[in-house]
């Protein structure tokens, strides 16, 4: 099964609950700023990212968790890949998660002045706040997430 | 093969695109196309069957928002990271002036006319550019018979 989580740019809710769900991130404990900046992708993106389905590895139970930066499409998105999964008939091994819900205002502000901007030095100490913040948001969703793909797969 | 023909919304242009290609649309009546500005279709999110070319492909209409570039990019990865080859989904996007607005004016709830908007809208857009649709159409389906002689499906990528 493929497991696709996405956000707006692929490069901080979706990449740690990608990063949890493989375990690089312990579900337990508040992640400080250098485990966060040890994941692959963890605002290291740039625009010319956005749309593109980066691989993060495989989980114990063989299934390919990818990332995806969809921008604005919003839930859409979901939609589109589930869609055409269905035209390819391989609706049946994939699962698409949206991360962007969990994200908050620290997420937004930080990820936005420091990839948008160009402002890491501005943008990241926010950055890094927010997603310890929304640790726990994401820890919960990925283990919903894992559940599915248990039944699923 | 599957062919996308990806707009801004799937109900509207891209969907008469679809048509003219498939050739349901012989003349300007675009209007009786089935599901055009079909709103609740469009907010499934799903790619719409519109029939087989003459070739056999499947052609569908989807509408993927403002972010055109983007959902083309996306759909070209996922149906490699799903194990198919680049062949097997051929996306057109289709572009036209207003396209964004017809989008936005899309989202607008039925309570507060947004079907009225949208076909209003739509009607006095894709009037004005239903022949430029059509020329694109016909260049692309040109591009097709050729590409099917040769198999040299890289050309659209």
């Amino acid at each position: 099964m493929k497991i696709i989580y996405h956000c707006y740019g692929g490069s901080h809710s979706s990449v740690i609950a990608a990063a949890l769900h493989l375990g690089m991130l312990p579900k337990n404990q508040i992640p400080t700023e250098e485990m966060l900046m040890a994941i692959p992708y963890y605002d290291k993106t740039s625009n010319a990212d956005f749309g593109s389905i980066r691989f993060m590895g495989k989980d114990e139970f063989n299934n390919e968790v990818y990332v995806l930066g969809k921008k604005s499409m919003g839930e859409r998105c979901s939609h589109l890949l589930l869609g055409i999964a269905e035209v390819l008939g391989c609706k049946d091994e994939l699962l698409v998660v949206n991360c962007f819900n969990r994200v908050n205002l620290a997420m937004k502000l930080g990820g936005f002045s420091s990839r948008k901007m160009g402002l890491v030095s501005l943008g990241r100490p926010i950055l890094v706040r927010g997603s310890q913040k929304a640790f726990r948001e994401l820890v919960n969703l990925v283990e919903i997430t894992r559940l599915q793909a248990m039944n699923l797969g | 093969m599957n062919i996308i023909f990806l707009g801004t919304t799937g109900v509207h242009h891209a969907l008469v695109a679809a048509n003219i290609y498939v050739g349901h649309l012989k003349d300007k009546k675009y209007y009786i196309l089935k599901d055009y500005a079909n709103l609740h279709l469009e907010l499934t999110g799903f790619p719409i069957f519109i029939g087989k070319d003459k070739q056999g492909n499947r052609v569908y209409s989807l509408g993927a928002g403002k972010d055109l570039a983007i959902a083309k990019k996306m759909i070209e990865e996922f149906t490699i990271i799903m194990g198919y080859s680049k062949s097997e989904m051929l996306v057109k996007p289709v572009s036209i002036y207003g396209e964004k607005l017809l989008a936005l004016v899309s989202t607008i709830p039925e309570w507060l006319g947004g079907r009225l908007w949208s076909s209003l809208l739509a009607s006095i857009i894709i009037k004005s550019q239903l022949p430029a649709i059509k020329r694109d159409i016909e260049e692309f389906s040109r591009k097709i018979i050729d590409t099917e002689d040769t198999e040299n499906y890289e050309f659209f990528y």
